[in-house]
């Protein structure tokens, strides 16, 4: 069974957990703020561990010298940075991978050896699914061949999205909204699902209607 | 000399003043505006809002052309990306990330990154005060036991 360590216990890294347990990973999730981690520790049991990324000794005793990865997922990219950069000089882990907020930050944290990064929630799956090979993970795996994608859209004010209903939707052929992020809970959408500014939608399109989708939506 | 502070809380405030009189030419960088005013009136050398992590902030304060730069905000992490910004991205000369946690301070010394952690100066500076009953000879004006001028001012 695959071990991650995922730290940083916001949206991405609540998620993720849970889509990893989901997918019989054994997960670690890590958050620093003990209000927090005793929330998420409610919901998702043991896995939760209350601590300070960025220690050593904490990392250690989380098992980091038996994990398969490690995901710095806090909402800020110095933690992030710091978290990735400390667990390479500590234990020289092979997959750590950092989640960068402001893109543009990218250049800088490859620049500085972090050479797996993510945003995302949908491209975080993605590139689990494709690089732990002992993963089951086969969804998005099985996504690659048939040349579909999934894209992630965030609703703004000026949207022709906000306020739609799903049913009402014009969306290229063949594609799906799988997924509707709202308020930290992730639902599946139903024909009368109305989008609301802020909402993450991902959405399954086949790669060559990418760019149409991206006009009708944006 | 040229020196940018990045973070104007009391350690940069006060360094941005004990640099000046020294006579070197201070930059300051904070988030807060409101921040600035703990320099004094009397304080010459410029000053951006902005924050220290923004590419666009610590170009327009001149890390590109200073001789130094020190990060001294409130947070470890945001130090040590500040001044690896400032190597990478400006070729600053020289960069000092003041730190809290000694491991964290070791090890980037270990990357090459110049840190100073305040944790291990003062452990350093209470065990010769233990072992010889008083505090070092420190150079200049520095003293260990502080120093209240600044409410005559």
């Amino acid at each position: 069974m695959a071990y991650a360590i995922i730290i940083g216990g916001g949206k991405i890294g609540y998620y993720l957990s849970r889509s990893l347990i989901n997918r019989n990973y054994e997960v670690c999730l890590m958050e620093k703020d003990h209000v927090n981690a005793r929330r998420l520790s409610a919901d998702l049991g043991d896995v939760v561990m209350q601590g300070d990324g960025c220690d050593p000794l904490v990392l250690k005793s989380a098992g980091i010298e038996r994990a398969d990865l490690l995901f710095a997922a806090t909402g800020d990219d110095p933690d992030n940075l710091v978290i990735c950069q400390m667990a390479r000089l500590c234990f020289n882990r092979q997959r750590i991978l950092a989640r960068v907020n402001n893109p543009d930050n990218e250049a800088l944290f490859e620049k500085l050896g972090v050479h797996e990064r993510l945003s995302g929630t949908a491209a975080v799956l993605n590139m689990i699914g494709q690089k732990v090979d002992k993963s089951p993970v086969i969804l998005l795996g099985a996504l690659e061949k048939s040349s579909l994608e999934v894209v992630e859209i965030i609703v703004e004010d000026d949207s022709p999205l906000c306020g739609a209903k799903l049913s009402e939707m014009k969306l290229p052929p063949q594609s799906l909204v799988i997924s509707v992020l709202r308020e930290g809970e992730a639902q599946i959408p139903k024909g009368e699902t109305v989008f609301e500014s802020g909402d993450v939608l991902l959405i399954l399109v086949p790669a060559a209607l990418e760019s149409t989708l991206r006009e009708f939506l944006v | 000399m040229k020196i940018l502070i990045v973070g104007c809380g009391r350690v940069g405030s006060r360094l941005a003043q004990r640099l000046e009189r020294g006579g070197s030419e201070v930059v300051v960088i904070d988030e807060n505006r409101e921040t600035f005013a703990s320099l004094g009136g009397d304080f010459r050398g410029a000053t951006f809002h902005g924050s220290g992590l923004d590419a666009p902030t610590l170009k327009r304060a001149g890390a590109g052309s200073c001789d130094a730069l020190v990060a001294v905000t409130g947070g470890d992490n945001r130090n040590l990306m500040i001044v690896q910004m400032a190597k990478e991205q400006f070729a600053t000369p020289r960069a000092l990330a003041r730190l809290k946690d000694p491991i964290r301070a070791a090890k980037y010394r270990e990357l090459g990154v110049e840190t100073l952690c305040v944790t291990t100066v003062v452990e350093g500076l209470v065990e010769l005060w233990a072992q010889n009953g008083e505090f070092p000879e420190l150079p200049g004006e520095m003293s260990a036991s502080g120093d209240a001028s600044a409410l005559n001012d």
